[in-house]
């Protein structure tokens, strides 16, 4: 491979990128208009400066459209379960019942935005967190922006171990770690700089320093069950890490809501509360009437989907049996006028009774019964509240038709960059001018860059761990601590990836809003990436 | 509601070049996979037409958009 590492190539390949960001972030076009463009200038830097024929732009391109439909085949299941609880009044019985536990909103937006958030993604992840929890933060009358960058900044940390570590797995598929147990150790322990300052930026959007002092003992105790956690049991079982981890801090909240601290609403006077809609009426002052349906009823869509993806996901036995059942397309090899190769493959498999897609529609399917047969959607339309159930699936379709196109986009231009040889170009061109101790301290960024273009800290790591391995040997650094670095990266990317914005202004109803979704994840991205790049530098001269 | 019945289309279309630059590639089947990837090129310029073209209900945001509701 002759790939032409210089800075004319390096900048056209960062071109896309650029655009994207410049589109969304500063002349706030919507994702579905900023994709395409974001896509032909990929596709022209390929043919034109890349030497990339038409047959490898059309079977990566082919492949993007199949990346695309892992992510769909959650958007639609969670726009329609959104919609269904919408519809059936359950948002409003949710809403009026979680008081019964706490009055603290702040309590209430950390427990969902941040530990319900990176539960989801420990054991289904394909964004799932972001399409869940961003319609659960609206109804505590979170404002639709910041409903959508909490999980954001909430569910990055789990992205690494979560979806029981599929990204750490796929990374030991691509490449062979001479220390593996000490490279799952130092993941973790980077993961945990997120996962605090997830917690901590959550709370600061809820309400700046008040928020933050109020919020302290909650994020040190679940952090500690996180990140802690975490790192203790990547000693054993990296594996199942983020998902018990996550799940004790599940259990955690129920003494932490019994604490008086969190039992109460707290007066912020005049203090600025950003994240939340002050207009909003009390929920326990209002005169509207009792809710149409029982609080543990309005449950019954997450109870089932938790229920569902532990049963059919963590048996070992059970997800491997229905792991068999697999749908995939064949891809040809193809190849660059540089000499970029990518192999003939049946190309990432689909698992559909073990896709999260599916426990989300079975858990659409079962509160839908639940609902309809209680009476819940005619008593709902009935107060004026609701449409009925007649058009639940056209205004499905109204919000996950432009939330569709722009995935599409966005995954057809990261495999276009892909098979062209452009990814490669930036992160051998980061290693080819950065001296090893600045190459350290960036190594997470290419992790970032991975997952920004892919959505994905699996995909990030399948495409850069090898070439960080590589640098790592080459340099004398601490593959642990640049495999971990690049691990960290491309689970903070998560929270700025076009895909994974798309994918909750959609289920906010805010789907053009994804410009002022990204001015607030990208600063904590870059932050957490500086962070990230200390510490690894903190690795590399504690381990030599 | 021009833009997205338009939007629509184009998504079912996105979806339809599947099989066809798939089955065109490995089966070495120029014309079917060149016919995928055009009418997938197609079917993602038109979101972005539709910016200038469809002009509907879709304009830019406000501010921030914090102060949307859904």
């Amino acid at each position: 491979v002759e790939l032409p590492v210089d800075i004319l190539h390096w900048g056209l390949a960062l071109s896309p990128i650029l655009a994207l960001l410049l589109l969304l972030a500063v002349l706030r076009w919507q994702a579905p208009e900023a994709a395409p463009i974001g896509v032909v200038l990929g596709v022209l830097v390929a043919v034109l400066a890349y030497q990339a024929p038409w047959e490898t732009i059309a079977v990566g391109a082919g492949k993007g459209v199949w990346d695309a439909i892992f992510i769909l085949l959650v958007v639609w299941p969670a726009l329609l379960l959104y919609r269904v609880g919408e519809q059936a009044g359950a948002f409003d019985a949710l809403r009026r019942g979680i008081t019964r536990f706490s009055r603290d909103e702040l309590f209430l937006v950390l427990a969902f935005g941040w530990v319900f958030a990176s539960f989801l993604q420990g054991i289904a992840g394909f964004g799932t967190p972001i399409a869940v929890v961003a319609p659960l933060l609206l109804a505590l009358g979170v404002r639709p922006v910041y409903a959508v960058v909490i999980p954001l900044i909430g569910h990055a940390w789990a992205n690494m171990f979560g979806t029981l570590a599929v990204g750490w797995l796929a990374t030991l598929a691509v490449i062979d770690l001479e220390q593996e147990t000490l490279t799952a150790v130092v993941t973790a322990a980077l993961l945990w700089i997120p996962n605090l300052l997830g917690g901590l930026t959550i709370a600061w959007l809820f309400g700046r320093m008040p928020a933050l002092r109020r919020s302290l003992p909650f994020v040190l105790v679940i952090s500690l069950i996180h990140g802690g956690g975490q790192l203790l049991l990547a000693f054993w079982n990296p594996v199942l890490s983020t998902f018990l981890a996550s799940a004790v801090a599940l259990v955690a909240l129920y003494p932490l809501s019994r604490w008086g601290r969190y039992q109460e609403d707290e007066d912020y006077g005049d203090e600025d509360r950003p994240a939340m809609d002050d207009e909003r009426q009390d929920p326990g002052e209002e005169d509207e009437g009792e809710p149409v349906m029982s609080f543990t009823k309005s449950l019954v869509p997450y109870i089932a989907l938790t229920v569902l993806s532990i049963v059919f996901l963590v048996p070992p036995p059970v997800a491997e049996t229905l792991e068999q059942v697999q749908v995939g397309f064949e891809f040809p090899e193809v190849t660059t006028g540089y000499g970029v190769e990518t192999e003939a493959e049946e190309y990432s498999p689909f698992e559909p009774l073990t896709h999260p897609g599916t426990f989300l529609l079975l858990a659409t399917a079962i509160a839908y019964a639940v609902f309809r047969r209680d009476g819940s959607f005619d008593a709902w339309q009935e107060r004026g509240d609701g449409e009925g159930r007649g058009g639940i699936l056209a205004s499905t379709a109204d919000d996950a038709v432009p939330a569709s196109v722009s995935i599409v986009g966005f995954l057809v231009l990261a495999k276009v960059m892909d098979h062209s040889g452009q990814t490669d170009v930036l992160a051998l061109g980061i290693e080819a001018v950065a001296p090893a101790v600045v190459y350290a301290a960036v190594a997470n960024l290419i992790g970032v860059v991975g997952a920004f273009m892919t959505s994905s800290n699996t995909a990030s790591n399948v495409l850069f761990s090898s070439l960080q391995q590589s640098v790592a040997e080459a340099e004398g650094l601490s593959e642990a601590a640049i495999i971990g670095a690049q691990s960290t990266g491309g689970a903070i990317g998560n929270a700025i990836a076009p895909a994974n914005v798309v994918l909750g202004t959609s289920t906010a109803g805010i789907v053009g809003q994804e410009g002022a979704v990204l001015r607030k994840t990208l600063p904590w991205t870059v932050a957490v990436a500086v962070t990230v790049g200390a510490a690894t530098l903190l690795f590399l001269g504690v381990g030599g | 509601v021009t833009t997205l019945r338009l939007n629509g289309i184009a998504f079912l279309v996105m979806l339809a070049s599947l099989p066809l630059i798939a089955f065109g590639s490995t089966g070495d089947t120029e014309a079917l996979w060149l016919t995928g990837l055009v009418l997938l090129g197609l079917a993602l310029v038109v979101p972005t037409a539709t910016r200038w073209t469809g002009g509907d209900e879709d304009d830019d945001e406000d501010d921030d958009g914090e102060e949307d509701g859904r």
